[in-house]
């Protein structure tokens, strides 16, 4: 349960399913979805498009979850907004660009974090690479964590 | 901008702001002058060789893969191809959904074209610091405008998602029709943003007028070369972006061929490879390549046309004929206006079409096998007029694919476009940064999808490499 009961919480879910690990962040997100955590917003997208600004505005947290092609693991950081302001393809943009974008344009500072699942194959099928599932759910309890830590 | 090569080319990598991966490469004469210009694509990706052995009714599902931006255009085209091989046509209402979702995609890629990637040229000037014209300067000058043309793009999304369920890759077309009709309360939804998008859409051709004003010599003179234009036009030649027959015009805007069968295609449209590109050079057959070549996407529409079909749109088309006392524009710059002109025509023609009572009527699809070897199809997609073209075997399984994108037939016109730049601000080795980006925004112009058009895989950074008459390489031209 929100220690906040007003704080909105937005989870995205980035990836394909059809390119194996790639889908495992639409799975983490649906997952939490199941859950019904009070006040928390799910959306699952291919990328990371410039008219989601019109939806992620309205939230003070946001969860980004995308797979990996380096690391290790899960891994947590905090996105801060970018001077590299390029967007060098109109199909995407960084999580950094589209922090700057929010504050630019809406003048909103929701707390970003990006947790990245490093994968292992990345070719066109459906389902997961051997413990992926496991990092799957390992990072759907940990991101429900913090989701209740405040 | 490095320079990691001998001391005689110039190189400009990566053109950003568009979709795809490239290279140009500037030659100049002995006097330092450019001589040539070429637009390398790089990338590959075969989607027309992987598909073969597929069934045919699974290309209007695989095909919109090809392309995140216009994937409507592509499941249309490869519908209509499908139901060529069945010998159906869809029902009604199914036909008006599909045009709906179409339309919606035109507003989304032209909003985006015109408000992100091609709005800091305009406002922040073509001159200003290359860190600041960018999509982040705009939204730090302008956020007001930002906000309205995400705004614009969602809008045409959401016509898609409301009908289909997803913003990008809609399953719901299919041979015969469409799978799913749409509500009540999504006809309603969608009604509601119409007057805002109409509003936003006037500002960007208020925007541009201005600009176009204050701007008029150098517009004027933004790779302004003769060439033929291809559009599909209705019964009256009217504008049309879903259905319809083809028109070729010539530089002097004479209606060479009409109302074509796009079925007929490979009559009236040939291709030549060339050496430095995976982009081939389609060219208008009966003239013959080098005489043939030919411009598509909203310029070349509006070049084609005799009239648009809604009111707003036709009062500023009386406006763009104008310009070139109705003989057709060729300066690339007007890309951008008829871009805005096509955007309020389809914008207009969604708030008819969600008007229509039938519109959210469940007869939506026919069903059919095999009956027929072959089909083709096309649609306008927001770049330009697209084929789709398959060959069956008896099983339904396809033994051939061809896929003609618009892109690819604008690629003639991009070279040339960017010699006609470069000779304009291109004077020996030392370029400066407000002159590669104007190269870089004759590319623009076009709004290529690279991606589409090779159906390759990434990002677009582009490389400008000028080289000395003897093929040495002065400068290369990179950002990072």
């Amino acid at each position: 349960m929100c220690s906040k009961e007003h704080e909105q919480t937005l989870v995205i879910g980035i990836g394909n399913p059809l390119r194996c690990d790639d889908g495992v962040g639409p799975f983490i997100a649906s997952e939490i979805e199941k859950k019904n955590l009070p006040h928390v917003s799910v959306i699952v997208t291919p990328q990371l498009s410039v008219e989601l600004l019109e939806d992620v505005h309205r939230f003070s947290r946001v969860f980004l979850i995308d797979a990996s092609y380096t690391g290790e693991g899960l891994m947590f950081r905090k996105i801060g907004t970018t001077s590299n302001d390029k967007i060098t393809s109109s199909h995407h943009l960084a999580p950094e660009l589209f922090l700057s974008l929010l504050r630019s344009i809406y003048h909103k500072a929701p707390n970003f974090f990006l947790c990245s699942v490093r994968g292992r194959d990345f070719e066109f099928k459906e389902g997961f690479s051997e413990d992926m599932l496991v990092l799957a759910h390992k990072a759907t309890e940990e991101i429900c964590g913090l989701i209740r830590e405040r | 901008m490095d320079n990691p090569v001998p001391d005689n080319t110039i190189l400009i990598s990566p053109v950003t702001r568009i979709e795809g991966h490239a290279k140009i490469t500037i030659t100049l004469n002995e006097s330092g002058d450019v001589n040539d210009a070429q637009f390398h694509v790089n990338e590959f990706r075969g989607f027309e060789k992987f598909c073969e052995g597929r069934l045919f009714t699974e290309m209007p599902v695989i095909t919109p893969r090809i392309c995140g931006i216009c994937p409507v255009s592509h499941s249309v085209a490869s519908a209509k191809a499908c139901e060529m091989i069945m010998g159906i046509k869809p029902p009604y209402a199914g036909d008006q959904l599909r045009r709906l979702i179409h339309l919606g995609q035109v507003v989304s890629s032209h909003a985006l074209s015109f408000f992100h990637l091609s709005a800091p040229d305009f406002l922040l000037g073509w001159d200003s610091d290359p860190a600041q014209r960018n999509v982040l300067g705009l939204a730090q000058k302008f956020p007001d405008i930002a906000r309205r043309g995400i705004r614009l793009r969602k809008f045409g999304q959401e016509i898609s998602e409301r009908v289909t369920g997803k913003k990008i890759h809609a399953m719901g077309i299919i041979p015969g029709g469409m799978a799913f009709p749409l509500t009540e309360a999504n006809r309603k939804a969608l009604l509601e943003w119409v007057p805002e998008a109409l509003e936003t859409t006037q500002l960007g051709i208020d925007m541009i007028k201005k600009y176009m004003d204050n701007n008029s010599q150098e517009v004027k003179t933004f790779a302004n070369f003769p060439t033929m234009y291809l559009g599909t036009v209705g019964p009256q030649g009217e504008h049309e972006l879903y259905d319809g027959k083809l028109r070729f015009v010539d530089h002097k805007g004479v209606i060479v061929a009409d109302q074509l069968d796009p079925a007929k295609y490979l009559d009236f449209i040939a291709e030549q490879p060339i050496g430095w590109s995976y982009l081939k050079y389609p060219y208008y057959k009966p003239y013959g390549f080098g005489q043939g070549f030919y411009r598509v996407g909203p310029l070349g529409r509006l070049n084609v046309i005799s009239k648009m079909k809604t009111p707003l749109a036709q009062k500023e088309f009386v406006h763009f004929k104008s310009i070139n006392g109705d003989q057709p524009a060729h300066g690339t710059f007007w890309y951008h206006y008829t871009r805005l002109i096509e955007m309020l025509s389809a914008i207009e023609e969604i708030k008819t079409l969600l008007k229509d009572p039938q519109i959210t009527s469940t007869d939506i699809q026919v069903r059919a096998s095999r009956n027929h070897s072959v089909g083709i199809g096309s649609s306008e997609a927001p770049r330009g007029t697209l084929f789709h073209h398959y060959v069956t075997d008896e099983s339904g399984k396809l033994l051939s694919v061809n896929l003609l994108i618009a892109t690819g037939q604008n690629n003639p016109a991009m070279n040339r476009s960017v010699l006609e730049v470069a000779k304009q601000y291109v004077k020996g080795k030392d370029v400066k940064e407000g002159a590669l980006n104007r190269v870089e925004a004759a590319i623009r112009c076009y709004d290529p999808c690279l991606s589409c058009s090779t159906h390759a895989i990434g990002a677009m950074p582009l490389m400008i490499e000028i080289r000395d008459h003897q093929g040495e390489t002065l400068h290369v031209l990179q950002r990072t």
